[in-house]
């Protein structure tokens, strides 16, 4: 319970200290209050759902939640709680739909590959922007003129998030091994 | 630690591996997958080796295979190559 209560504040900080950091330093990026080119919340939360999944969703929910409330600067509606349903729910039925579809992948992780992580980020970024635009449609939140337009730089912002996150991984551990000196 | 978590980091840490080789390393340890293939046992000969990687000159694929045994992927001894188990499931694996 305690591991389960420490995971989950764990999950909620990080997603909004995340979004918060995405909020200004791609700020430049962002094409209307709710869509980025890059958002980098959606690799938390890749992350998050591959490794600990059902665990975690209600940290999830509730980083997305407080995401969703101070961007839209509305207090709990029935809007804001769609919003973070969906951000929280799209991750967990990517990694589902990945182990139905394809037979690389298996949800222990086992022989877990690149290209594995990369189609699961599709995957994800195609079921987020797909939620989030039924609800944005669903509220009257979206110009429909504006709606292919929105729905490309969600996925993309989506996509470019989680492999933003993954580069950073990446070269966290080449400067770790670019410190190692083997002993022979 | 969380085995699923495990299995996460090592695909970053192999890819900061590969990305850690040089297009000559790369392309010799790509020829050692080949190689590798067909056979039961993680060992080459060396000679073979380099008459198969014919556009490359011996004492390059020795520095390169030198630079490789550095890194611990593999080790030379009496003419033979013995790749570590590591080498071969972990870093060539993609």
């Amino acid at each position: 319970m305690i591991n389960w209560v420490k995971i989950n504040v764990i999950t909620l900080v990080s997603f909004f200290v995340f979004f918060l950091i995405n909020q200004s330093v791609f700020e430049i990026f962002s094409v209307s209050e709710n869509i980025n080119w890059i958002f980098l919340p959606a690799g938390l939360r890749l992350f998050f759902i591959l490794v600990y999944r059902h665990r975690v969703l209600v940290g999830l929910f509730l980083g997305s939640l407080l995401a969703s409330v101070y961007l839209t600067q509305e207090t709990l509606s029935p809007f804001t709680l769609c919003l973070a349903l969906a951000s929280t729910l799209n991750p967990l039925i990517a990694l589902y739909a990945m182990e139905k579809l394809t037979t690389y992948f298996n949800l222990t992780l086992q022989n877990l590959t690149l290209e594995a992580i990369i189609s699961l980020a599709i995957i994800q970024a195609f079921f987020s922007t797909t939620l989030h635009h039924l609800i944005f449609l669903g509220f009257g939140k979206t110009l429909h003129e504006n709606f292919l337009g929105e729905l490309l730089t969600m996925f993309f912002g989506d996509l470019f998030g989680i492999l933003f996150m993954l580069g950073l991984l990446t070269l966290g551990f080449k400067l770790i091994l670019k410190s190692y000196k083997p002993t022979r | 630690m969380n085995p699923r978590l495990k299995q996460f980091l090592q695909v970053f840490y192999r890819l900061a591996q590969i990305e850690m080789l040089s297009e000559t390393q790369i392309y010799v340890a790509i020829k050692i997958k080949s190689l590798l293939a067909d056979k039961t046992d993680a060992t080459l000969d060396l000679e073979s080796l380099k008459e198969s990687l014919t556009d490359l000159p011996d004492d390059q694929v020795m520095t390169v295979l030198n630079e490789l045994a550095q890194k611990k992927y593999l080790s030379i001894k009496r003419g033979r190559i013995i790749f570590r188990q590591y080498f071969l499931n972990q870093v060539l694996h993609d």
